[in-house]
């Protein structure tokens, strides 16, 4: 026979476990994200290539030093080259140091990006540069 | 002793622990927030990047008002501008100066802007635009431009 007092206190008790763990683990997964400011670099980082795009054309390539993020990336645990993508279905530059994380910031020049890496500026060590080259926009005849 | 009295106040005990939970809570995202700061703004450099390539598509000769009023998606061609982009978080707003105040409008993306480009807390609250406005001349008519942007960056899951 179920002692039904005994079962309300620990279903109460279990409840409440839970719902602590939940506050807890939403806050520390916050709070983490603000950690060695990736959260405001990859403010930064979204903005800054948006506004490189923005002011380029096609034909251009353009580069750009992102020691500051790949330096965050490796002790995140993010793969460098996930760091700094672009879509282009959506027109947004995605920057992501932290795994299944990220932030992205539109860039309303209607061209398309291609042939985007992060790769390793030779001769320096821990130095980490964003590549990509402009083209005209790749219209879907489809239909 | 009165078990029935148990019940509600259980009730109240669940309210207080999520009351304290919220406070606890907006405490802490309110203390990141305050040291870490609200972000990087950059309505500012937005939209003066869309009024540098506003004004140099204006100037091109095939840009006729008239065409844009009844269908933006010329504009957007011509100018090689993204419709999902602008149409969210700027404004482009181009209006014909004549004495008697009735000149076309043109505009595209947010029309509200418009006001709130001159709204005082623009400078603290970062959901209201930064603008840039002037006047553009062409084939001996003036134009009056307002560029706005409040966009910001979006935070999420990947």
């Amino acid at each position: 026979m179920i002692n039904k007092r005994g079962f309300d206190i620990t279903l109460e008790t279990t409840m409440y476990l839970m719902l602590f763990t939940i506050f807890f683990v939403s806050m520390f997964w916050y709070i983490t994200g603000y950690q060695d400011g990736a959260v405001f670099w990859e403010d930064v980082y979204a903005k800054e290539i948006a506004n490189l795009i923005n002011r380029a054309e096609p034909g251009q390539e353009v580069k750009i030093d992102v020691s500051i993020l790949t330096g965050i990336a490796k002790k995140k645990g993010q793969n460098l080259k996930e760091v700094v993508s672009i879509d282009n279905v959506n027109n947004r530059v995605v920057v992501s140091v932290r795994p299944g994380r990220g932030t992205s910031f539109g860039f309303f020049n209607d061209l398309d990006i291609v042939n985007f890496r992060t790769e390793l500026i030779s001769g320096k060590v821990d130095a980490n540069r964003f590549i990509f080259e402009v083209v005209e926009k790749q219209r879907d005849e489809g239909g | 002793m009165n078990r029935k009295g148990g019940a509600p106040g259980k009730g109240i005990l669940f309210f207080i622990f999520f009351f304290m939970g919220i406070m606890i809570a907006g405490g802490l995202v309110g203390g990141v927030s305050a040291f870490y700061g609200k972000g990087y703004d950059f309505r500012g450099v937005d939209a003066f990047n869309l009024y540098d390539v506003v004004s140099e598509c204006f100037d091109k000769p095939d840009f006729f008002i008239e065409e844009f009023t009844e269908n933006t998606e010329k504009f957007y061609e011509l100018c090689r501008l993204s419709k999902d982009v602008l149409e969210k978080g700027h404004l482009v707003y181009i209006k014909e100066v004549l004495k008697t105040n009735d000149g076309k409008e043109f505009f595209v993306g947010v029309y509200d802007f418009k006001t709130q480009c001159f709204l005082e807390a623009r400078g603290k609250n970062k959901n209201l635009p930064v603008c840039k406005s002037g006047v553009l001349n062409k084939d001996g008519r003036e134009f009056e431009i307002i560029i706005g942007s409040n966009q910001n960056s979006r935070k999420g899951i990947l």
